[in-house]
């Protein structure tokens, strides 16, 4: 009787261990999804710049998220910016900036494409001010930011979604911006001069927030991210540290300088920062002023400084404000292992072509006015080298992408392709004043063009 | 060898895992302060993966007071050390998690109803300054039966417990529920023994978890005399 009940416990205890263990099923990507193809869905694909990223027309994307996803996003959003000191914030022109503690939460939208549908995408507001802002003031044409394989670890089938090779995209509201063009002008007018930079291109967003309409969100630009395909298309690699400086540290000044502050966007595994700190000595050392030619062999080793006064050529001429020298953000650095140097990459342009009415001044063509909280300028233009090298730069800029004739033509151009779906944003999803807006400023930015070529001719003189 | 029936064939392609076994081991002390207020403290350590790989172990203490009858209020402070085995940044992770409780419970002849409400939070520690916090929030309700075996010294029971989850970049709302079957061993003056074997379900997602656990713990009972 005994060998029989144990047996019968023993059988219990096989049987429950057979239906409790491990268990794993094999799921294909894109099972069971219709749309999937290789070429629009797969990670297998090259990035497709010629059909995401064409320059000639404004496509059209549709969110389509369920009433409760929106209402989390909503939800959330009034939390963060509420516990953030509430919206709004000083300045001139619309640019207070709220630092939001966290980023908006992501939920899982469907999001369709030239009829062909993505999906379980992960779907967030984005930005500081550009979010911050137009929350206070009741316009709900919010940055965007999209990550096709968010929700993998939830849908399997979904496990490297791609959007035609492209991970994660990021759509910018052209807020502060009735041209709309200062995000792509900007952009190309940087990767055109030599300066690394994202792709952009134009899009009509439409959202259906669950009640099964679609609303127009806007005419929103487009914006390659940095660490996800712009690294192997400019650098041929991705392999490199990319950092995304936010914070004191991010102005590599003598106070305030934290590696805390340089976030990374690849190689997260690795907890090793020791070329920002290398960087970091290299422009503090002594030698600066004792053997100024050591410190710039020194430099030159670690940091792409003739890239980053190119940078500097392009931004001053653009004014753009919202960056390195007014602001702790907006760049990106690249740590490029072909040549083991640093590089500098501009990011978030829309505050650019913009001469008065940013919350600070743009920078002057000399930036005396820099102070040493920001040594990346102030202790290299006050290398006479440098500065000439700075000072060709200006003058090939304006010489070249930046020749009035050609980049009126350009916005000409722009305004031909875009002018349609801009003056088509309706009330609380634009920023557009009124129905002139628009067209004043594709003027204003015209002129800018002129007047910044006869700026810089004047300072070189 | 009680788990050879569980080795899977490897297969090359993406696989997800849809069922695993863990064991949750775990030793504590309770002290009964007096009729209103209980203390405990206990370690526990959980195994995955066929009970084969650390899940994570912690420490947590608790408090319960008796508001009035039948009615207790909870407070559980748990400092949890994770084994991260997953994506490309790996490793231990620590948490802290505190929870509160408000459960409520009756008698029915020989059996005993308790009826439990939970809020838990759980925050990742030492995090960069960049990095986004890992926060996960829960509501959880738990209706257990107990039943009071006369004569016997041990006391099995059944327990049913629903998650409501909240967490970012997560599938948020019902995510999970929890069935559990289990009996406690008085063992007198040495304490208590309770084994339980419990099934976790998820309802988010297109392939679903279920993991089967089987817990064993022990407790030494302090009295205030």
């Amino acid at each position: 009787m005994n060998i029989v009940n144990n047996l019968k416990i023993l059988s219990a205890i096989a049987l429950l261990t057979l239906i409790s263990c491990k268990k794993e099923v094999y799921v294909e990507e894109g099972n069971n999804l219709p749309d999937w193809s290789s070429a629009s869905h797969s990670n297998s694909a090259d990035p497709n710049y010629a059909l995401i990223f064409n320059q000639n027309t404004v496509q059209r994307i549709d969110l389509v998220l369920s009433e409760d996803e929106f209402k989390d996003m909503s939800d959330d959003l009034d939390d963060l910016l509420a516990s953030s000191g509430g919206p709004g914030g000083g300045g001139p022109g619309g640019g207070g900036t709220v630092d939001l503690e966290e980023d908006p939460i992501y939920v899982a939208a469907d999001f369709f494409y030239n009829g062909k549908q993505w999906y379980e995408v992960g779907l967030r507001y984005k930005g500081n001010s550009s979010l911050s802002r137009p929350y206070s003031q009741g316009i709900k044409k919010y940055p965007l930011r999209l990550k096709f394989d968010k929700y993998e670890d939830e849908y399997p089938e979904i496990n490297n979604q791609r959007f035609y090779g492209f991970k994660d995209i990021s759509m910018g509201s052209n807020f502060n911006d009735p041209s709309f063009m200062r995000e792509k002008m900007a952009t190309d007018l940087f990767r055109e001069f030599g300066v690394p930079a994202p792709q952009t291109a134009f899009y009509e967003v439409w959202v259906d927030e669950g009640d099964g309409i679609p609303k127009y969100y806007g005419l929103y630009t487009m914006v390659e991210v940095v660490f996800d395909s712009m690294l192997e298309e400019m650098f041929g690699s991705n392999t490199g540290n990319c950092y995304k400086p936010d914070g004191d540290g991010a102005r590599f000044g003598a106070t305030g300088f934290s590696l805390d502050d340089f976030e990374k966007k690849t190689n997260e595994a690795i907890a090793d920062w020791s070329d920002i700190q290398a960087l970091y000595d290299a422009l503090h050392s002594g030698t600066r002023t004792t053997n100024v030619e050591k410190w710039k062999e020194d430099l030159e080793s670690l940091f792409d400084v003739n890239g980053f006064l190119k940078y500097l050529a392009v931004n001053n001429t653009i004014q753009n404000w919202d960056t390195y020298g007014n602001m702790t953000h907006n760049y990106y650095l690249y740590h490029d292992p072909a040549d083991d140097l640093i590089k500098w990459i501009p990011w978030d342009n829309n505050e650019a072509f913009n001469s008065n009415g940013g919350r600070y001044n743009p920078l002057s063509f000399s930036m005396s006015e820099v102070s040493d909280d920001w040594p990346l300028i102030s202790f290299l233009i006050e290398i006479p080298e440098y500065q000439e090298i700075y000072e060709n730069h200006l003058q090939d800029f304006i010489d070249g992408p930046f020749m009035t004739e050609k980049v009126s033509a350009t916005y000409s151009s722009l305004d031909l392709i875009i002018s349609t779906s801009a003056t088509s944003e309706v009330t609380d999803y634009t920023f557009l004043i009124n129905s002139g807006s628009y067209s004043s400023a594709v003027s204003q930015i015209k002129t800018h063009a002129s007047q910044r070529k006869t700026a810089v001719q004047a300072y070189l003189n | 060898m009680l788990f050879l029936p569980c080795v899977v064939k490897a297969q090359s392609g993406e696989l997800v895992e849809v069922r695993d076994f863990e064991t949750w081991n775990s030793v504590g002390i309770e002290y009964k302060l007096n009729k209103k207020w209980d203390f405990g403290l206990q370690q526990q350590l959980r195994l995955e993966n066929n009970s084969s790989e650390l899940k994570n172990y912690f420490t947590q203490m608790e408090a319960q007071y008796e508001l009035f009858k039948n009615f207790k209020l909870g407070l559980g402070l748990r400092y949890i050390n994770v084994n991260d085995n997953k994506g490309a940044i790996q490793g231990m992770e620590q948490y802290f998690r505190y929870q509160l409780d408000a459960s409520f419970g009756h008698k029915l002849k020989r059996f005993k109803l308790n009826y439990r409400l939970r809020y838990q939070n759980k925050r990742e520690l030492f995090l960069e300054s960049y990095d986004v916090p890992n926060l996960n929030q829960a509501w959880r309700f738990r209706l257990k039966l107990d039943y009071n075996i006369r004569s016997w010294k041990i006391d099995p029971y059944l327990a049913g417990e629903l998650f409501n989850t909240y967490q970012d970049g997560q599938n948020n709302g019902l995510t999970d529920y929890r069935l559990i079957l289990g009996a406690n061993y008085n063992l007198k003056i040495y304490g208590k023994l309770g084994v339980f074997y419990g099934i976790e379900n998820e309802l988010t997602g297109s392939y679903p978890k279920t993991t089967n656990i089987v817990r064993i713990k022990y407790t030494y009972i302090l009295k205030n005399k």
